[in-house]
């Protein structure tokens, strides 16, 4: 409840910096005037009306801004999704099936992909479209997109780092150890205990995903939350820019609210925890 | 601190190399937006990397480069650190002050943006807001840096907490307590000096590193970053990208007969426009590897 109050009061007071940052545009007071809004108190309760009812009013441009906020989200939001899924699953993959097994082979292989890694998101766009002729739609273009936002900007290399650390600490273990003696599938150990540090990876790269989206959906002409977002702000189309600025604030804040219920339902000692905190409460 | 690892080797070079070319590049007197050959010449002697598509050499415009995020790199840990360093330290050593619930508040609001979404929003705001936007090249250089140490001020801010929080209940520090030292002598000198340094440091070559990526970003896509003439790695890509399309046929599966492929690499080369990709491309790697390794080497050892 205190969380979830807390990620309210983030995108609320989001809402009211950036908008404080665009209302300073020369000529926005007068235009967010024209449209009805005489002061900034005035366009942010009216904003925030607007995402209650779901009318965020018109664009400058004319257009419904929540019409262009979906748009670029159906767009933007399943790349996001698949490349933190695929980034988790190969860095999973990785570590738990290859692990320490290939010997020479393996580091030089590992070394490879951190070094594929550390290229910035803009730059495998640009040496996809030069080398490997990435089309300008179509599934091909959003599978390119998909595998580069998974593994540019360090986002292959860091899950890769967190996932052998945590794994290694869960192999040392007693109760690993015990298991692996008994032969007990060892999967049913790693499951819960890996399941928190994953949702933590995946939590903290988000945003770093979001920032790489923006990026490559301008190299490669992706229609999404990231072009929309540029266009509105070469425009400085205050209302459209700061609905994707606060949406994608709230899909950043909303990831973490939850890792931390993810936490309360896997972790018994924090239920505990907060079972005792509130018996003493009362 | 001794350079013991392979990381701490390898961030040094990468770090000598940025600084060299650097000042080489305050020693050129050559202005690189002004052609000098033909345009698209290969590497000869008179043009190590060739030339780019203007008749400009490209190994001029890579030293050049070095500009547009030294010293903007520089200012932005320093400002990170200005603040960051002071509000962490704060916040884990008085984690009861009312202060520091505030700040802490803070710094999860300024954590839930997007980085690159706040530089573009505040970059597009300056943008507007100034009558010629070339004039104010150098600002807003400046104007992305400081963003992007703000940007970062809670992900310091974050784990200097944290590691300060763990010490105040360590024996040394009450023990120093007992001897009647000072709050802030036993925070600055016993805690933030003597065991938070690597600490710092690893955050401050991670800044870097994204600063880097951040600038490159921006000037590859045009319009928030350096402004053409002036040289950056990012836009020595996307001056050449209408240029070197045409290698795309390189890596389709007819074209994959090796003679094909030489004769095409080859061709590629010799036209600049291959040289002109590769040089950049090296370069960013390179210098984020560079600082992530040094980062990695003082994470190491913390631990």
């Amino acid at each position: 409840m205190r969380r979830s109050l807390s990620f309210a009061l983030v995108v609320l007071a989001s809402s009211a910096v950036f908008g404080a940052i665009l209302w300073s545009v020369p000529g926005a007071a007068q235009r967010a005037a024209e449209h009805g809004d005489g002061s900034f108190v005035a366009w942010l309760i009216s904003f925030w009306k607007g995402v209650a009812t779901g009318d965020l009013g018109r664009s400058y441009r004319g257009v419904p801004v929540h019409e262009m906020v979906w748009r670029g989200a159906l767009q933007s939001l399943p790349l996001i999704s698949a490349a933190l899924l695929l980034s988790l699953s190969s860095g999973l993959a990785v570590v738990l099936v290859l692990g320490d097994r290939l010997g020479a082979m393996g580091r030089v292989l590992r070394a490879l992909v951190h070094m594929a890694s550390l290229c910035p998101v803009f730059l495998l766009g640009y040496l996809g479209l030069v080398l490997f002729a990435v089309p300008p739609d179509g599934p091909w273009q959003s599978l390119a997109a998909v595998v580069i936002l998974a593994v540019g900007d360090g986002m292959l290399s860091d899950v890769l780092l967190g996932l052998d650390s945590e794994v290694r600490r869960l192999r040392s273990r007693d109760f690993v150890q015990s298991a692996r003696l008994r032969g007990t599938p060892l999967w049913r150990h790693y499951g819960p205990h890996l399941a928190l540090p994953i949702a933590q990876i995946g939590a903290s790269r988000t945003a770093w995903l979001i920032g790489g989206v923006l990026v490559l959906e301008m190299v490669l002409g992706i229609q999404g939350l990231g072009l929309i977002g540029y266009r509105a702000a070469d425009t400085a189309d205050l209302p459209l820019l700061v609905a994707i600025t606060v949406f994608v604030t709230a899909l950043v804040a909303g990831t973490s609210l939850l890792v931390d219920v993810l936490r309360v339902l896997v972790d018994p000692r924090v239920r505990k925890d907060r079972r005792s905190v509130a018996r003493d409460g009362r | 601190m001794r350079l013991r690892s392979w990381d701490a080797i390898a961030g040094a070079v990468v770090v000598f190399i940025i600084l060299g070319l650097r000042i080489v590049a305050l020693m050129l007197d050559v202005d690189p937006g002004a052609p000098t050959d033909a345009p698209f010449l290969g590497p000869s002697f008179d043009h190590w990397l060739g030339t780019d598509q203007l008749g400009r050499d490209v190994l001029v415009r890579m030293v050049e480069s070095t500009e547009a995020f030294t010293m903007p790199g520089i200012v932005a840990v320093l400002a990170a650190l200005l603040v960051g360093v002071p509000l962490g330290a704060g916040i884990g050593f008085w984690p009861q002050a009312r202060l520091a619930g505030v700040a802490r508040f803070g710094l999860t609001i300024v954590g839930a943006w997007p980085r690159l979404v706040l530089v573009v929003v505040v970059v597009a705001v300056f943008m507007v807001s100034v009558s010629d936007p070339a004039a104010w090249a150098d600002a807003r250089l400046y104007a992305l840096a400081l963003l992007v140490a703000v940007s970062f001020v809670p992900q310091l801010s974050h784990e200097l907490s944290e590691k300060v929080l763990t010490f105040q209940r360590e024996e040394f520090v009450e023990a120093a307590r007992a001897h009647g030292l000072s709050d802030s002598r036993i925070l600055l000198v016993h805690i933030l000096w003597a065991n938070c340094r690597e600490l710092v440091l690893r955050q401050c070559c991670l800044l870097f590193a994204s600063f880097l990526l951040v600038e490159t970003s921006l000037s590859y896509l045009g319009d928030y970053g350096v402004p053409p003439p002036r040289p950056s790695w990012g836009n020595i890509l996307s001056d050449v990208r209408s240029q070197v399309i045409h290698a795309r046929s390189l890596a389709r599966p007819e074209s994959l007969h090796p003679v094909d492929l030489v004769e095409g690499l080859g061709r590629a080369v010799n036209d600049g426009a291959a040289l002109a990709v590769l040089a950049p491309t090296v370069a960013i790697v390179v210098s984020i590897g560079g600082m992530l390794a040094l980062a990695r080497h003082f994470a190491d050892t913390r631990a």
